[in-house]
């Protein structure tokens, strides 16, 4: 037995081959009746969550944080304002919530990381960010025992800029703080850093801001 | 070099796999986000605000397809034919979609099976069917069963061993025993079966009530010299064709090769089998074997593809174990038949396959389409440490 639609079928072929052109808010909207279509914000943004996941918490606990930050997305799509046209701000924003609950992981992370090599195959770059990269494994034990100095906060703040490559107002709007707020927490804690790593003489130019 | 390019080098020097997500996590995420939706209508698990009035009546989804493409094509049928369900329980959403998205959706499941192994694949399933007892006077039906335990080792050092139970046979239902009753409760009856021409014949004295148990082994690959050899390791059959641990183990998951060997034997057939009663068939033989969980996925698309399957919507196996129930019909030797499978909705896992005469020949007209003419369920199927039963010895 089968009832008609509630609402006329927009979805027409055409549509749903070009999704590519559709933003994120219109897409979110769209899977509050159409759940399926939710997966395709999963694709779009996965790369993103996970890479970041994984930097902060290692590739295992990464799979768990992004599959619970999406999930807690899912379920609170009918929430999602969809004059907000990329999605990522509000997923980067559950997914710091999600890695703040593995605090001891992430630091537990990052002292193991301070005592090995990390080895990675077929690295090639300019020769600046192969002498960066050997400074940084030098640089290991402080950047863990600075990393433990900053306050969450502060933390969360400064990952989400150097590790999300994300501008203030996009911090800003992931953490749901005034921009304002962003500027002295990431200043706070890149001078932690700063002070970790006498010796390398780290410059005190501002980043550009995107 | 300035504080943050020092921790950009070291974020990048920290990516795993160039920070691609593995597919199993999509694999994951989706099968969560479905579990979700299935759960609740409108796939809204925990609700803290005003619930918006369009959401209210409780949206069923469809199955969700394994890449991105499969996903958008899974949307386009959705337009086109998904009704809007009334209440949000399970059997409900899951009759709304199509015997295809049922099965693409078990592929879903299957293909994150995992892929350890044991001494023993074990594949344990009961067997049982309907007969006409007493057909002279007062019939009534009744159930004999088969229980039968495959032991296939996992290694060529080990034996294999199978045993086969036959089961009491037992008045069917509750009127089937009150006419037992009424005969004077008989220690033996005489059953009708039909033959292989299609042939009423008749056993008689058939004892109620009483099994027999044999075990029989096939030595280890190991141990069988000469000619023997040869056949020692051939323990698993899919259609017609008999393979070894390693040829199923190597079994393509590219569906056309795989059809192939499902339809070992079909053209050689005289029975009325359609090909694609003959591919559910196979699909069974598959699906009871230690595939790899993508041979097991391919299998269900497999079947997806039939276009004479389609969706029944939950049903529960003779066990009472529930499950997504999918159906093909056909014309088969003895009528117009309705084949089931059942298959666990959270694994995927293949729970039972059933028969069903909806319109059977003049001979068996005692079977009614409610009857469950034939059954198989899965009871276990997997790889085992357990010790296998004992050899019995030969009467």
């Amino acid at each position: 037995m089968t009832s008609t639609p509630s609402r006329p079928i927009v979805l027409s072929t055409e549509w749903v081959e070009s999704e590519h052109v559709m933003n994120d808010g219109a897409l979110v909207e769209a899977s509050v009746d159409d759940a399926e279509l939710f997966s395709l914000v999963y694709d779009r943004h996965a790369a993103t969550l996970y890479r970041f996941a994984a930097r902060r918490l290692g590739p295992e606990l990464a799979e768990d944080v992004v599959s619970e930050t999406v999930l807690a997305a899912f379920r609170i799509r009918h929430r999602y304002d969809p004059a907000r046209l990329d999605a990522r701000p509000w997923l980067l924003g559950i997914l710091t919530r999600q890695i703040s609950r593995h605090r001891n992981s992430e630091r537990n992370r990052y002292r193991a990381l301070s005592k090995t090599s990390v080895d990675r195959e077929g690295q090639e770059g300019p020769a600046d960010r192969v002498a960066a990269q050997v400074a940084a494994q030098s640089v290991r034990v402080p950047l863990a025992a600075a990393r433990t100095k900053l306050a969450a906060r502060d933390r969360d703040v400064l990952l989400l800029v150097a590790w999300a490559d994300l501008s203030y107002v996009e911090v800003a709007e992931v953490l749901e703080i005034p921009v304002g707020t962003v500027r002295s927490r990431l200043n706070r804690a890149r001078r932690k850093v700063r002070e970790a790593f006498p010796d390398l003489h780290l410059s005190l130019d501002d980043e550009d801001l995107k | 070099m300035n504080d943050l390019d020092l921790l950009r080098t070291l974020g990048s020097e920290l990516d795993p796999t160039d920070g691609v997500p593995p597919a199993r996590l999509r694999h994951r995420v989706i099968s969560e986000m479905t579990d979700s939706s299935n759960r609740r209508p409108g796939g809204l698990y925990s609700i803290t605000g005003r619930v918006p009035s369009r959401i209210q009546g409780g949206r069923n989804w469809t199955a969700w397809g394994l890449t991105a493409a499969a996903s958008v094509a899974a949307v386009a049928l959705v337009a086109t034919n998904v009704p809007h369900g009334a209440n949000g329980t399970e059997s409900v959403a899951s009759a709304n979609l199509n015997g295809s998205q049922v099965l693409l959706l078990a592929a879903e499941h299957a293909g994150k099976a995992s892929t350890a192994t044991g001494k023993y694949w074990l594949s344990a399933s009961e067997y049982h069917d309907l007969e006409l007892a007493s057909p002279k006077s007062d019939p009534y039906k009744v159930d004999s069963g088969v229980l039968r335990e495959s032991w296939m080792a996992g290694s060529d050092s080990a034996p294999s061993r199978f045993l086969v139970k036959y089961l009491a046979m037992k008045p069917a239902d509750s009127t089937d025993q009150a006419a037992w009753k009424r005969a004077g409760s008989p220690a033996t009856v005489d059953v009708q079966y039909l033959d292989q021409s299609l042939k009423v014949g008749v056993k008689k004295g058939v004892p109620v009530g009483v099994s027999t148990t044999e075990v029989s082994e096939r030595p280890a690959r190991d141990s069988v010299k000469g000619e023997g050899a040869a056949k020692a390791g051939v323990n698993f059959t899919i259609s017609q064709t008999q393979l070894t641990l390693r040829q199923v183990r190597d079994l393509p998951t590219d569906q056309a090769a795989l059809r192939k060997i499902m339809l070992g034997g079909y053209d050689t057939n005289a029975d009325a089998w359609t090909q694609d009663r003959w591919l559910f068939s196979g699909a069974i033989d598959v699906l009871t074997l230690p595939v790899t969980p993508q041979v097991r996925a391919s299998v269900y698309r497999i079947l997806a593809g039939l276009p004479s399957v389609r969706n029944l919507g939950q049903a529960s196996d003779i066990k009472g174990r529930s499950g997504n129930a999918v159906a093909i019909n056909w014309n088969s030797s003895e009528g117009q038949q309705e084949d089931r499978l059942i298959i666990d909705g959270k694994t995927g896992n293949l729970l039972a396959e059933e028969s069903r005469l909806l319109k059977p020949i003049a001979k068996i007209t005692w079977l009614k389409p409610t009857d469950v003419a034939s059954t198989t369920v899965f009871t276990r199927t997997g790889w085992t440490d357990d010790t296998p039963p004992a050899k019995t010895s030969m009467k």
